[in-house]
């Protein structure tokens, strides 16, 4: 048996899940001729199907991932002070990597197969599905690699990702999700029209959530947007609910189709965030399973 | 109110600090960049509130820029009032009106002293540590700079206003503006000029003081003027004054004479009432010679009466000139109470009759056309001794070594011109240019008009002309109908004169022209002229000079009545005009012929005090009196009578709106701080400086309000309150949105 999660489709299976009383149409391989022998009832057995997880994580290398407030050598537990590149913060892309990066290394172990894109307007990089642990490390230098400023576009990468993927499969798809809300809803809406389960997990650093500065500064967007000079204290409120509209409006498309949706803080210890997310997924897979 | 600082440059250096949040603000200053993912969200909340935020910029930089300048005004000692500027020395240009008008006495105390305790007033604003200083000018006209140029010795300009006296003539305010313009402020130094004017403003319209003349364009920094009087006193000048003769012999005959004498009444418009006047006549030892009594109607403002005098008891201060004393009753103004009148005086009159030797003996025998003209003349000049005319005859042949040994003469009658030769001419021109009167007639004997080319010396400036006789048929009749008036000769002969001239039929004559330095006598009934006379001018005799000979074949003149009275006024008017004595107004300025070598005061002011002041100025005098004319021979040919100038004397009050014009013209506009002078009743000057210490501390002439009142503390307070609206707002503006309730994203 090829994974540890159950199918959410339930069907004929090894492993006996319940009776039900036969109805009209219903395929008599199924009957149970035990039950129908010894209480003279037409029961059709019921089987829990167990079928790997195909697990593909999209990441967002987009110029927006770039930004980070954080120290690197606060988040990545190293004792060295910079990223390998010489940067001296931890951006959303590094964020995202790691949670990447450790949701393929749960996968793999789980016996499920896991695939990988770095995406920023369209793939830049991609590694396919695959439960071999040396797949891991495929997938660890496939994120080793730099954002580029470029913005993102959602709807033609899920396409892209789509025209890959042939079974059904989770998605996840880490990103700040600084794209058109149009956009994120139509990308969701593909991914649920193929029947993909999908999690979004925003990542979002807290120099972005707090918007907390003191002196006016000139702001440079990282996706060639044009250079702003402000005083930030002016335009925190105004920002911070564009920003809480942007976020809640991205959880509620996730929300329409089903789909769960988890913001991520850079400066948050990952742990938690994963482990939400494996309880969440399981409770997910019981209730669809149940049905 | 006007507004100064007491530290200038600090305020500049204040002032110019107000550029810096402007150039702070217009400046792209280079902030540190901040390379920023959420570019959308940020570019959204700056779309959103851009014009908020540029009104919200704005409203801080004004008020930074307030601030600063408030700041400045506080550092740099902004003051209320012109107080502050004490630090800025002071020129203060003071005009006092020491005019005849500034003589009338109100509440017993002249306006002259409320002027000087005003300019006093003014001056004790000042402050000599300061580099204060005072300029002093006198404008009584013709207006003079007592304390010019300017003196930061203020106690001698107390000292100069202390002695100042009021003067005979006119409020010269344009004259004390030329001055304060031309020996004014120096444009070098660094100081305020405050021009102060002293002065009651009475009869300022009447006497020309408002009247609208060209500015001056003086600039003064502050302006202060006395408002004007308010209380209304009436009172009576004499305008005028002048005898009905300009000659009066003192032996034999007296002829009628008097002194016609014009009265104005000024200081209670249209309500005067009913009043009397007394005018007298005083000879030089103050004898009353003439009275009369003035009955003034209601609402009457001049009058013009003939004063009668006795002429018997006139005596001449020089040689030849009398001055009588016109005198009316005191009133409020005493100095236009009095008047002089110079007369010329002679103790007999001395003619001389120049006819040919032959002519010159009468052939009596009883037909009347042979009477020589000479005859004629001194029948009519000299019948007997009474008249007071003694007769020379002179042999027309032998007339220049007559002339030579009789140069006293006062006048010279020349009735056969064509027998005179050149010499002879010439001594007569120079007589004339003595003073002697010359009268020429015809030749009766001779037809001949050559003469005039050998009198040019003496006629040519009046521009005679001579043609030979016509004989006019019918004989033509004489008149005055175009020439009478108040300088003609005859003019005492007065309605006599037409009844006289009925008569008179003229049967030949020459016709006689004259320029504009003449003027008829008498004239033909063709309007001809039948004599002629120049004007009076630079002491040169008068020249009259007739178209026909005194002779029955030319005219019946000679035996009619009107001769004699006409040649008695001929001489004496003539004589008397050519005695060149000139009645100005103080203030005016006198004529000075060639050949005044020195001029010197003779006697008293009209008022009878004495003047000690000689030699004076042939210039203007602001004080009446009496002036000699002295010629290079020593002797005293004429006298300038300078009598006060009653029309500047009128006590009319003055309008403050037609003062405030008339200064605005003269010094380029700037309003004009009113102050008044204060009642100050009958108390002495220095009591009332005294009394006026309080006052002067309570309102500040050189401040519209009050002493100079510090803002500076209030500026900063000001600037206080703006640093906290400031603050406060820039706050609000930048720190809601931060400081709001919102934490942060919901993560």
């Amino acid at each position: 048996m090829a994974g540890q999660h159950r199918s959410p489709y339930a069907g004929v299976s090894v492993e006996f899940a319940q009776h039900r009383q036969y109805v009209a149409g219903d395929d008599i391989r199924h009957l149970d001729w035990k039950v129908y022998a010894r209480t003279d009832k037409l029961q059709v057995k019921q089987y829990q199907q167990e079928t790997t997880l195909d697990l593909v994580v999209l990441v967002d290398s987009s110029g927006s991932m770039r930004f980070g407030s954080r120290l690197f050598s606060d988040a990545s537990g190293s004792a060295s002070l910079t990223a390998p590149d010489g940067r001296p913060n931890w951006s959303k892309f590094d964020h995202a990597t790691a949670v990447a990066a450790a949701l393929a290394y749960i996968t793999i172990h789980q016996g499920d197969r896991v695939g990988l894109a770095v995406y920023a307007d369209e793939l830049r990089a991609m590694v396919d599905r695959s439960a071999r642990k040396s797949s891991w490390k495929q997938i660890v230098d496939a994120l080793a690699m730099h954002p580029i400023d470029r913005h993102t576009d959602i709807v033609r990468v899920m396409d892209q990702i789509l025209a890959k993927v042939s079974n059904r499969c989770m998605i996840v798809i880490i990103s700040d999700f600084f794209d058109e809300p149009e956009h994120i809803r139509a990308a969701f809406a593909k991914a649920k029209h193929r029947g993909h389960d999908l999690i979004a997990m925003q990542v979002l650093d807290q120099a972005e959530t707090t918007f907390e500065f003191d002196d006016p500064a000139s702001f440079i967007g990282l996706e060639g947007e044009s250079t702003i000079r402000i005083d930030p204290r002016a335009l925190r409120k105004d920002y911070l609910e564009a920003m809480n509209a942007h976020i809640d409006l991205v959880a509620q498309h996730a929300r329409s189709f089903g789909f769960d949706h988890q913001v991520i803080s850079t400066h948050k210890w990952l742990g938690p965030t994963l482990a939400s997310f494996v309880a969440r997924r399981n409770a997910a897979s019981s209730m669809r399973s149940a049905r | 109110m006007p507004v100064s600082l007491l530290h200038p440059g600090l305020f500049a250096i204040g002032i110019a600090c107000v550029s810096i949040p402007i150039i702070l603000h217009l400046l792209k200053r280079k902030r540190r960049p901040v390379s920023w993912g959420a570019m959308r969200f940020l570019e959204q909340a700056y779309r959103k509130r851009r014009r908020i935020l540029t009104i919200e910029q704005l409203v801080l930089l004004a008020l930074r820029c307030v601030l600063l300048a408030l700041i400045a005004l506080g550092v740099g000692s902004l003051m209320l009032g012109s107080g502050m500027q004490r630090s800025i020395p002071t020129t203060m240009v003071i005009v006092v009106d020491d005019s005849i008008g500034s003589a009338l006495v109100v509440d017993g105390l002249s306006e002259l002293e409320r002027n000087k305790a005003f300019a006093m007033r003014a001056i004790d604003e000042l402050d000599a540590g300061n580099g204060d200083q005072a300029m002093l000018i006198s404008a009584g006209a013709q207006a003079r700079g007592v304390v010019v140029p300017s003196s930061n010795d203020l106690g001698a300009v107390r000292l100069m206003i202390n002695r100042m006296t009021s003067t005979d003539s006119a409020f010269d305010l344009r004259g004390a503006m030329t001055i304060a313009s031309e020996l004014g402020v120096d444009p070098d130094r660094a100081t305020r000029t405050v021009l102060v004017v002293a002065s009651a403003w009475r009869g300022a319209e009447q006497t020309g003081v408002v009247s609208n003349e060209q500015s001056l364009s003086i600039r003064f920094d502050r302006v202060i003027a006395s408002a004007p009087a308010t209380r209304a006193v009436e009172q009576v000048g004499i305008e005028h004054a002048a005898a009905t003769r300009s000659l009066v012999t003192r032996q034999g005959v007296s002829l009628p004479m008097g002194v016609r004498v014009e009265l104005i009444r000024s200081g209670s418009g249209d309500g005067q009432a009913e009043s009397t006047t007394n005018v007298r006549v005083l000879d030089q030892q103050d004898q009353e010679i003439g009275q009369r009594r003035v009955t003034w109607s209601a609402g009457q403002q001049s009058v013009s009466v003939v004063v009668g005098i006795d002429t018997r008891t006139i005596e001449p201060i020089g040689a030849r000139t009398a001055v009588l004393r016109v005198v009316i009753d005191d009133d409020a103004n005493a100095r236009d109470n009095g008047s002089l009148v110079a007369i010329a005086t002679r103790s007999t009159i001395r003619v001389g009759v120049i006819d040919r030797a032959s002519s010159g003996v009468a052939r009596d025998n009883g037909d009347a056309s042979t009477i020589a003209s000479s005859r004629w003349v001194r029948a009519a000049l000299a019948p007997d001794e009474r008249f007071g005319i003694s007769i020379i005859d002179i042999d027309a042949q032998r007339a220049t070594t007559a002339l030579s040994t009789n140069t006293n003469l006062d006048a010279v009658v020349v009735l056969s011109p064509s027998a005179l030769d050149r010499s002879a001419w010439a001594q007569l021109a120079q007589m004339s240019e003595s003073g002697t009167l010359i009268v020429i007639t015809p030749d009766r004997l001779s037809e001949s008009i050559a003469w005039v080319e050998e009198a040019a010396d003496l006629v040519t400036w009046m521009g005679l002309g001579v043609q030979s006789p016509t004989v006019h048929e019918p004989a033509v009749g004489i008149g005055a109908k175009d020439v009478s008036g108040a300088g003609w000769i005859l003019n005492a002969m007065g309605s006599e004169f037409d009844a006289l001239s009925q008569s008179v039929s003229v049967s030949k004559s020459m016709r006689i022209v004259g320029n504009d330095q003449a003027q008829r006598v008498v004239e033909l009934d063709d309007g001809s002229a039948l004599a002629i006379a120049s004007n009076p001018r630079d002491g040169r005799g008068m020249v009259v000079v007739f178209g026909v000979a005194f002779d029955l074949d030319w005219t019946n003149l000679p035996a009619r009545p009107m001769f004699v009275p006409m040649m008695q006024e001929i001489v004496r008017q003539g004589i008397g005009r050519g005695a060149w004595n000139q009645h100005i107004v103080a203030g005016d300025e006198s004529l000075t012929p060639a050949w005044v070598v020195s001029s010197h005061r003779v006697l008293m002011q009209a008022s009878g005090e004495a003047i000690s002041r000689q030699p004076s100025s042939t210039s203007a005098d602001s004080i009446a009196g009496i002036e000699a004319q002295v010629d290079s021979q020593g002797t005293t040919r004429s006298f300038v009578v300078i009598n006060p100038d009653a029309q500047a004397a009128m006590s009319t009050l003055g309008v403050q709106d037609d003062v405030e014009h008339a200064l605005s013209e003269l010094i380029d506009g700037d309003d004009i701080a009113w102050f008044e002078r204060g009642d100050l009743g009958a108390q002495t000057m220095d009591n009332e400086l005294r009394s006026q210490e309080n006052d002067v501390a309570q309102v500040n002439m050189l401040d519209a309000s009050a002493p100079g009142v510090s803002m500076s503390l209030w500026m900063l307070l000001f600037a206080g309150v703006v640093a906290c609206v400031e603050f406060v707002l820039a706050r609000l503006f930048t720190t809601r949105q931060s400081e709001s309730q919102m934490s942060g994203v919901r993560i």
